[in-house]
């Protein structure tokens, strides 16, 4: 993982005391609600239904085990013994006071961890495959793009104050693990035909209120230019950008009216005036950063025979491992895919204990190191396989074995109408029913892999527009109702859903999404998936069996 | 006109030597003035004749690359904050200094507040209006608020590299 140097941890503690001022200030009445609502936004501060949220940064989704333990011990001390993981690969905590805001940034600073551009109209943090570093259909490591990024990305003098918010995706494997097409900027790592690194840039793809795929504007970017690239980008951005319509303000609208010929072209010219520049990366910085995220040294007398013996002795042992674990580039390792989807709990919550299990599990067993899912999942990703039996012993103790990863009870959801001030339905209570519903794993395993996603609004933290099944949650005079969709997708195959009908009832959602996978079981062809079927037989079948 | 102050890199608080007009006020002889781009459209020769030095104040949505021939070599040029959350001023910013090459005074006027001004001086402004309600003694602490950065800029305070 990356160490701060000397400079970054002094810069972050320099924000710790900006901030405690600015709230000091706040609380004194010398700043307005107005003025400080950005200034703390930037901080990942929200004020929400019943208290502050605060979002806390986990770049590119890596942790540390002792990031891990310190985030256990601040939900414990300042907030209600949870957190919450999100598709942004961040974390929240739901129930802090703004007073102490400044001293849970102190205690995150100790661990060179913020809040820094969690919310606001700022870059965001970077997002990438969980699985970088160690996915089997890997071309390289991204995260060291992603640490560059994010340096680049900090505190950025030119662009705090964008139209809107602004999100950056980097891919680095064939299979697009990051949902780059749906990203303000989607980034594919690939080699070219002389073996050098180079990205091919994706713009104006997001979700929420106008969900849009991105387009590719720039092939093989040389690696030295990339930052260059993404300064020219942002810079027609904030110039040119819509300000007067905040549902019209991200970078997805200027590109689709802009034409994205027009846009790319436009980016171009500012390029060739920054490309070779100050931002120019250098070969030392590259390899400083790959070095960072250099291999562990895994161990080499991995006991071959013992995964299966593990598995004949142990039934549910085996289960798990064929539906949680992901293909390793070291022979002998697996990644562990922890589930933060257990039945009856809210979907990426994870409680201090669990974070504390999981945080000694990566100590004892993978180097200390933890991964956030944009899927909102954790992930232990260097586990031997004469050790997977010992994780998932202490996992299912702490509930955190629930053998779905993938399935339709792994549900992307956002916090919802229980928590969020935007939201328009709850979310929680849908999934908590649904799962009820869904308790025969054999049938979840039957209906194979199938990506269910629910937001409670339009913004759609949840990315129901690219869930093969999408639920979006919608306020009709003060009830709560649903709008499905279907046939989304994040990945290589991305898509957004197509809308199914009106929205159905609250009483009514859990039944109509059985309906739809009644469909997909009577209809699908051999190995087909529920995405695969409906792509073939379209709309009308599933219709049909939910509105008569 | 009262008597108005100015906080320039460098030198603090001081006392403004500029006058700012709008569309009608008519310019002392001699005296510096900052009018609007298009009043200075409009009436430049009038204005060159009656006043000393000119400066231009520029709306936010102006490319200031296609007027380059006309800002470069002028002695002030103002950029408007509509609102803080605005931030369109700073690209412009860059790229007076950077694309053009500008050196005159680039002042910061309107909603800003002090807690930017570490990345306004970073952007290449280089004189900031004090807000009417005196967040102006801000100004001074507002520019130490970091010491580090990770981005090299071409103007402004070179702080310390990160990263």
């Amino acid at each position: 993982m990356y160490q701060y140097s000397e400079p970054d941890q002094t810069l972050l503690n320099e924000r710790v005391a900006q901030f405690r001022g600015q709230t000091e200030r706040y609380l004194k009445g010398q700043l307005s609600d107005m003025q400080f609502l950005p200034l703390r936004l930037q901080n990942g501060l929200y004020v929400q239904r019943f208290a502050p949220m605060l979002r806390i940064a986990i770049p590119y989704g890596t942790l540390s085990s002792r990031q891990l333990f310190k985030l256990a011990d601040i939900a414990r001390d300042y907030d209600k013994g949870y957190a919450h993981f999100t598709t942004r690969t961040n974390v929240q905590l739901n129930w802090p006071r703004l007073e102490a805001v400044p001293d849970i940034l102190a205690e995150l600073a100790s661990v060179q961890m913020h809040a820094i551009q969690t919310s606001g109209n700022c870059i965001r943090n970077t997002t990438t495959d969980a699985l970088a570093g160690v996915a089997a259909d890997e071309i390289e490591d991204p995260r060291p793009w992603c640490e560059i990024i994010r340096q680049w990305s900090t505190f950025h003098p030119e662009f705090a104050f964008l139209p809107r918010k602004f999100k950056i995706a980097v891919s680095a494997s064939a299979v697009d693990r990051a949902a780059t097409r749906v990203h303000d900027i989607g980034l594919q790592l690939r080699h070219d035909d002389a073996g050098q690194t180079c990205f091919d840039v994706i713009v104006g793809g997001g979700l929420g209120r106008t969900p849009l795929l991105g387009t590719t504007i720039r092939q093989a970017l040389p690696w030295p230019q990339l930052l260059s690239y993404l300064e020219a980008v942002l810079r027609v951005y904030n110039r040119l950008g819509r300000r007067d319509n905040k549902y019209k303000a991200r970078i997805k609208i200027l590109v689709k009216e802009t034409g994205a010929q027009t846009f790319a072209a436009m980016v171009e010219r500012e390029f060739s005036r920054l490309a070779d520049g100050p931002l120019t990366i250098h070969a030392e910085k590259l390899d400083e950063l790959r070095a960072a995220f250099a291999r562990p040294a895994y161990r080499q007398d991995i006991d071959a025979r013992r995964l299966e013996a593990d598995r004949a002795a142990d039934a549910r042992f085996a289960l798990w491992t064929r539906h949680n674990l992901r293909p390793h580039k070291q022979p002998g390792h697996h990644s562990v895919i922890v589930s933060l989807k257990a039945p009856d709990e809210p979907p990426g919550d994870a409680s201090v204990t669990q974070m504390q299990a999981v945080a000694r599990l990566s100590e004892d067993f993978g180097f200390g190191e933890i991964r956030v899912m944009h899927e909102q999942n954790l992930v232990l990703p260097d586990i031997a396989d004469d050790q997977l039996h010992a994780v998932w012993k202490v996992l299912d103790e702490h509930g955190l074995a629930t053998p779905n990863i993938g399935k339709i009870s792994d549900m992307i959801c956002c916090p919802g109408l229980d928590f969020c001030a935007l939201a328009n339905a709850g979310s929680i209570g849908v999934a908590r029913d649904l799962n009820a519903r869904l308790d025969d794993l054999d049938y979840q395993y039957d209906l194979g892999e199938l990506r269910l996603n629910m937001s409670g609004c339009m913004n759609g933290c949840g990315h129901h527009s690219v869930g093969n099944i999408g639920i979006l949650g919608v306020d009709k005079k003060g009830e709560e109702w649903y709008q499905i969709s279907l046939g989304g997708s994040s990945r290589n195959d991305a898509a957004l859903g197509d809308r199914l009908g009106a929205a159905i009832a609250r009483d009514g959602i859990v039944d109509a999404v059985m309906q739809l996978l009644e469909v997909y079981l009577a209809r699908r062809q051999s190995e087909e998936s529920f995405v695969e079927t409906y792509r073939r037989i379209g709309l009308a079948p599933f219709k049909e069996a939910v509105y008569g | 006109m009262a008597e108005s102050l100015i906080y320039r890199l460098g030198a603090g608080l001081v006392e403004d030597d500029w006058l700012t007009l709008d569309a009608e006020d008519v310019p002392p002889a001699g005296a510096s003035i900052i009018v609007p781009l298009a009043r200075w459209q409009d009436e430049a020769g009038i204005l060159r004749s009656s006043a000393g030095r000119i400066g231009l104040r520029l709306p936010n949505t102006e490319d200031v690359e296609a007027l380059a021939d006309q800002l470069r070599d002028l002695p002030l040029i103002a950029l408007e904050f509509p609102a803080f959350t605005d931030g369109r001023a700073f690209s412009q910013a860059r790229l007076l200094r950077e694309a053009l090459g500008f050196t005159g005074e680039l002042r910061a006027t309107g909603e800003f507040l002090s807690d930017q001004l570490l990345y306004l001086a970073r952007c290449g402004f280089d004189a900031f209006e004090p807000p009417n309600d005196g967040g102006g003694e801000r100004f001074e602490a507002a520019l130490r608020d970091f010491s580090v950065a990770y981005q090299p800029t071409a103007s402004g305070p070179q702080l310390r590299p990160a990263g």
